[in-house]
């Protein structure tokens, strides 16, 4: 007999969600992780003595409210800010741009539309493969919702996701600065620029799938997953990567470790990357070609390094500044992505500022702060490879930059990590480097990762895809693991 | 345009009737004679040898060598042992044969893998993860086959007396005049027979030393219609002709499984998982739905037809390949005969038929599709059991 019920590989956010609901239901499961401890994307390290990283995914503003509900995480201690904190933009005078102060109808027209997007974060795809799995009721309600937004918001919603973050933008604004700080949070890990057709829909779905901030940032988060996964029974286990499955007659029966030990149970949960998962964790031989070819071209490049930096002070220009970008215009966020088409890193790149420090004190010394830097656009397939010379010559591209928007913050740095994108992946076993495990783009958005497994239930009877790489996408809204457990439970 | 086989200096000045045909991409000899039945007999009474260097080949080197191979092909290859030949054919994911040819396990981490369609793009499509270097060796070697009742004692004369204990579906390296050549007691003519695997620079002079030693035995180069009418009688498929690579069937119908063209004894189905595992076993569960059999015309009845014509039966001499249909004695089709022959030793006019499984029977008679004056007729047949020719001498 199977010591577990559900093996659930990794324990960043979607794993934890999964790992809680599958245990409050009444299964044995375990939890499997390649780190030391759990967080996934989203776990804190030291990086400088007295420094802790608030992890690679540091926005907690996307995590789902109908999870805190759901698994009534306020008893664990998880709060949500009262306002959300967006991102501004610093400009070149050592001013900022707020792009929510701006009186555009497009804020209005986003809060109108945003229950059918959210709908669109909190259900499970619809099945088109297989029809029988569907719900009638789910139908129905669905197609009321669009139904009672009225004709003219319906067209909008067809019209808008396939158009440019460029073209939309500019049908409501023409203010340059509030137009990149409205478009660069919904590229921060994307092969997408302001003008890449499609690009509306992730701004769509960043403005309307995002509350506040939950209070203490990634660090209260995990930390109140952790609790609530262990209330439900859940058993952990760190530091040990899935070499593979065991499978016996066409299903899942285990999960064999990298030092060879089998570890038995009846279903797995996988939060990995579904190419990792699908390509190199299965028995050979067990996944068609067909689908393999699927998995092969699900996009997961890579356009993202991140640079964290431990401030014994706060320069003048992000005194009280938590979220911010450094694009002044579209064109010089289109012109950073140019680069990395052809295998090199922007010479001027957009870098997203997260003062992590100010949401979750803890991650600072008194006084100090920890700045998560995600620079766009990065390769992760460098021209020549990346190489101590290649990492300090992004470093010093990216502290010019830094210094130009908030001058003085050289001084400040007492100590800095920088990973590039294959750094990205060794250390989160992020295929490509691809920060959201796999690209957020319209076509991965609406099937995801592949047909057979647009669901989370994979053509492999026993094994599930929760994570990132299956709907609603790899944000830290834990709507993967909360999805894919619901339809687990449900048969 | 075609391109020489590494043989080709010798092929080319011996074949007078200058019938050529193209075979994967090389010049090929269709008979050296304008009719082939001086090559046919060679093969049947003394030895013919033929150019079959056009064969695709991909030699494997790497400890997981066997592993791809048992992953790709209905085989578990892992139990293949040095110097050991083995037939088999190989499936895409829905259990359909993509191609059928033969492995050789020349060194502990060295196989050889043949087949009638290039190789080496089918298995790179698995081969990740697999610590094996695959290089395609379908033009750094020529090939010959040596068949027929004499070829042994050709080949002791050739390459040495150790041949003499070579047994059926054996691979050993030998030399023929000091140059390397693996030998394998394997051929395409159901008959005692090998086949010489050479570097193609040494091709022409191995050429020369089997002629050379053949000569005595009254050797003489074959062609390939010569082959086909052997292979017929031997029962053996020709992928493109009695069954279609799936992987270029536009319509799932022409697609077989390996049951369904006699291959079936060829699946190792209870192992680890292999390409198109799943759907095989869900076939056996099902039972196949066409199976491959042989067909013996009704002489008489066949003369009968053709004289209410004022003709003499007739037959052509050499080896046929267009499809006829096949129909149960109340007339329905039941399948067809996809290539045929008559056989000048057994005297018989023989076919390879498709047919429905409930009349693959042996002793079930069924009718063929003849054309008479370009009028449909047919004629019964009956159906039986393959090999058609099966002399002792190919296994003793």
């Amino acid at each position: 007999m199977s010591r577990y019920d559900d093996i659930v590989i990794g324990a960043g956010v979607d794993g934890l969600v999964a790992a809680t609901r599958l245990g409050a239901a009444g299964q044995r499961v375990l939890v499997v992780d390649r780190a030391e401890g759990p967080g996934g994307r989203s776990a804190a390290h030291e990086f400088h003595p007295g420094y802790r990283s608030p992890g690679l995914l540091s926005d907690t503003a996307a995590f789902r409210p109908i999870l805190a509900k759901e698994l009534d995480l306020a008893r664990f201690g998880v709060r949500r800010r009262e306002e959300a904190v967006r991102c501004v933009t610093l400009c070149e005078d050592g001013t900022t741009v707020d792009p929510e102060t701006s009186e555009s109808p497009w804020h209005a027209w986003l809060s109108e539309v945003a229950p059918v997007l959210e709908s669109f974060v909190d259900a499970s795809p619809l099945e088109l493969l297989h029809p029988e799995r569907a719900s009638f009721g789910e139908l129905l309600r669905r197609g009321y919702e669009v139904r009672r937004l009225g004709r003219k918001t319906t067209m909008e919603l067809l019209r808008i996701p396939p158009m440019s973050i460029s073209d939309w933008l500019r049908e409501s604004f023409d203010d340059e600065p509030t137009m990149a700080a409205l478009a660069l949070p919904a590229l921060v890990g994307t092969w997408l620029a302001p003008r890449s057709p499609g690009s509306a829909f992730n701004l769509l779905f960043d403005r309307t799938a995002s509350s506040t901030q939950v209070a203490g940032g990634t660090p209260a988060l995990i930390d109140a997953l952790l609790r609530a996964a262990t209330a439900a029974s859940v058993e952990f286990r760190y530091g040990c990567d899935v070499a593979r499955l065991r499978m016996q007659d066409g299903r899942v029966t285990g999960v064999v470790l990298g030092d060879g030990e089998t570890l038995e149970t009846k279903r797995v949960a996988a939060t990995s990357s579904p190419r990792r998962m699908m390509l190199e964790q299965l028995p050979p031989g067990v996944l068609p070609w067909r689908q393999r070819r699927r998995y092969e071209a699900y996009r997961c490049r890579g356009t993202t390094a991140q640079l964290l930096l431990a401030l014994d002070r706060v320069p003048e220009a992000l005194d009280g500044v938590e979220l911010a970008q450094t694009a002044q215009s579209l064109d010089e966020i289109e012109r950073a992505f140019d680069a990395v088409k052809y295998g090199a890193f922007a010479e001027r790149p957009i870098l997203w500022i997260h003062q992590a420090s100010l949401g979750a004190p803890s991650l600072a010394p008194q006084g100090g702060a920890v700045l998560s830097v995600l620079v766009q656009y990065v390769p992760y397939d460098l021209d020549g490879g990346w190489s101590d010379a290649a990492r300090g010559r992004l470093n010093e591209t990216v502290m010019r930059c830094l210094e130009h928007r908030a001058p003085g913050i050289r001084a400040c740095v007492v100590g800095s990590e920088l990973l590039d994108p294959t750094d990205i992946e060794r250390r989160y076993g992020l295929v490509g480097g691809q920060i959201h495990h796999g690209e957020h783009a319209l076509d991965q958005w609406l099937v995801r990762p592949e047909p057979d497994a647009a669901a989370y239930r994979t053509p492999i009877e026993g094994l599930w895809l929760c994570g990132g790489g299956s709907h609603p996408g790899g944000g830290l809204t834990g709507a993967p693991g909360r999805l894919a457990t619901r339809r687990m439970l449900t048969g | 345009m075609p391109v020489p086989t590494p043989f080709h200096p010798r092929t080319s000045g011996l074949c007078g009737s200058l019938l050529w045909k193209e075979w994967s991409g090389y010049y090929a000899v269709r008979s050296y004679d304008t009719c082939h039945e001086r090559e046919y007999y060679a093969l049947r009474h003394a030895a013919g040898l033929i150019d079959v260097s056009p064969l695709f080949k991909a030699d494997l080197y790497g400890p997981d060598a066997a592993a791809l191979l048992s992953l790709v092909t209905v085989r578990n290859l892992r139990k293949l042992r040095v110097g050991r030949v083995t037939y088999l054919c190989w499936c895409d994911d829905d259990g359909k044969v993509v191609d059928d040819g033969t492995v050789t396990r020349i060194g502990e981490q060295h196989y050889r893998l043949t087949g009638n369609g290039p190789l080496c793009g089918w298995l790179a499509r698995y081969s990740d993860g697999f610590d094996v270097n695959v290089e395609d060796t379908s033009d750094a070697y020529g090939a010959l086959a040596l068949q027929g009742p004499l070829a042994r004692a050709i080949l002791v004369a050739a390459a040495g007396p150790e041949i003499e204990q070579l047994r059926f579906f054996r691979g050993r390296e030998s030399a023929i005049g000091g140059i390397p050549v693996l030998i394998t007691r394997t051929g395409y003519t159901g008959d005692l027979g090998y086949e010489i695997w050479v570097e193609r620079d040494r091709a022409v002079e191995v050429w020369d030393r089997v002629m050379g030693a053949g000569r005595p035995y009254r050797i003489q180069p074959a062609g390939l219609d010569a082959m086909d009418v052997t292979r017929i009688e031997a029962g053996f498929v020709l992928c493109g002709v009695d069954y279609f690579p799936a992987h270029h069937c536009m319509l799932d119908s022409r697609k077989s499984s390996p049951y369904e063209i006699g291959l079936g004894w060829a699946v190792n189905l209870d192992r680890e998982p292999f390409v198109g595992q799943r759907a095989l076993r869900e076939e056996v569960a099902r039972g196949a739905v066409w199976e491959l059999v042989g067909i013996e015309y009704d002489w008489d009845e066949y003369e009968a037809l053709h004289a209410e014509y004022g003709l003499p039966p007739q037959v052509t001499s050499g080896a046929w390949r267009d499809a006829v249909p096949l129909y149960d004695t109340r007339g329905r089709q039941i399948g067809q005969a996809t290539s045929g022959a008559w056989s000048p030793l057994l005297k018989k006019n023989l076919a390879l038929a498709t047919v429905r499984t409930g009349h693959a029977a042996p002793g079930t008679r069924v009718r063929v599709e003849v054309t008479v004056e370009y009028e449909r007729r047919n004629v019964g047949a009956t159906v039986v059991k393959t090999p058609f020719f099966d002399p002792a001498r190919k296994k003793a």
